[in-house]
C-alpha cells in the first residue's frame, strides 16, 4: 500500500466528518499534504490518525480528543480561531488561512 | 461468464451485500456507491474476514476484522490493519493481553493484498458480476 494511497483515503474520509462541522480542508496544499503524510505515519505507528501538532498524554480519554479530526472536542476554541490548532481544518468562508490567528484554548 | 447475482432492489444506497457465483461458487461482496454497483471479493485481503459485514463509507470500505480498508473501485488496499481499541490495558486479563500481542505480531508479518474486482452490469433490475 502506497502513503499516497492512505493520505488519499484520509483526506476523503475527513471531508465527510468535517464538511457538516462548517469546516474544510485548508486551500495552503502544501500544509495539507505535510500534514497527512504525518497523520498516515502516525496512524501507521499508533493505530491512529492523532494530531500531528499535539503531544499525547498517555491517557486514552484524553488522547482520543486529539485523534483527527479533532473539531468536535475543541469546538470553542478553533471556532474562535476559524481553523483547528494545526490549521489543516479551516472554516469554510477562509481564502487567506495565514491570516488567522492562533492563540492556546486558555485565551478564547 | 455473466452471472445474476441479485436485483437492483436487493441493495440499499452505500450498502454491502454478499452474493455467490461461478462454478466454484466465489464469494463477492456487492457494493453500491453514488447510484453504482461496485463487486470485490468478500475476502478481506489481510485476513480472509467477510467485508460484507464490514462498513461502507463513500468508496471506502472497511474490514470489520482489523479495519483494513480497501478501495471498491478498484480494490486497492487503503489501510494498515488496526487492532480494535479493547480499552485501557491494565483492565484487561493478563492472558488475553498475553493473546492480543501475539496477534499483534503475527499481524504485522502479514501482508496486505489489493481485493480482486469483478465487472458489473445492471440489466432489467437485475445485478450481474462477470466470473
Amino acid at each position: 500500500m502506497s502513503n499516497e494511497a492512505r493520505k488519499e483515503s484520509l483526506r476523503y474520509l475527513f471531508d465527510r466528518v468535517v464538511q457538516p462541522l462548517g469546516y474544510k480542508f485548508s486551500p495552503d496544499e502544501e500544509l495539507v499534504d505535510e500534514l497527512l503524510e504525518a497523520e498516515a505515519k502516525t496512524e501507521q505507528d499508533l493505530g491512529a490518525p492523532f494530531c500531528p501538532c499535539q503531544g499525547r498524554t498517555g491517557v486514552r480519554a484524553e488522547d482520543m480528543q486529539i485523534c483527527c479530526p479533532c473539531i468536535p472536542f475543541h469546538r470553542a476554541h478553533f471556532d474562535a480561531m476559524k481553523r483547528c490548532w494545526c490549521g489543516l481544518f479551516v472554516h469554510l468562508d477562509v481564502t487567506d488561512p495565514d491570516s488567522l490567528p492562533q492563540f492556546p484554548p486558555d485565551e478564547v | 461468464m455473466w452471472h445474476e447475482v441479485a436485483k437492483l432492489d436487493d441493495i440499499a444506497p452505500g450498502g454491502l451485500k454478499y452474493v455467490r457465483a461461478g462454478d466454484d461458487d466465489r464469494e463477492i461482496c456487492l457494493c453500491e456507491y453514488d447510484g453504482s454497483i461496485y463487486a470485490v471479493s468478500r475476502r478481506c485481503g489481510h485476513e480472509n474476514a467477510p467485508l460484507s459485514d464490514g462498513a461502507l463509507e463513500g468508496w471506502i470500505v472497511t474490514c470489520p476484522l482489523h479495519n483494513a480498508q480497501f478501495d471498491i473501485r478498484n480494490g486497492k488496499n487503503l489501510s494498515w490493519p488496526i487492532d480494535h481499541d479493547m480499552g485501557p490495558e491494565d483492565e484487561i486479563p493478563e492472558p488475553v493481553q498475553r493473546w492480543f500481542k501475539l496477534e499483534k505480531r503475527l499481524q504485522w508479518k502479514t501482508r496486505v493484498h489489493d481485493l480482486h474486482t469483478y465487472e458489473v452490469r445492471v440489466r432489467d433490475g437485475a445485478i450481474e458480476v462477470d466470473v
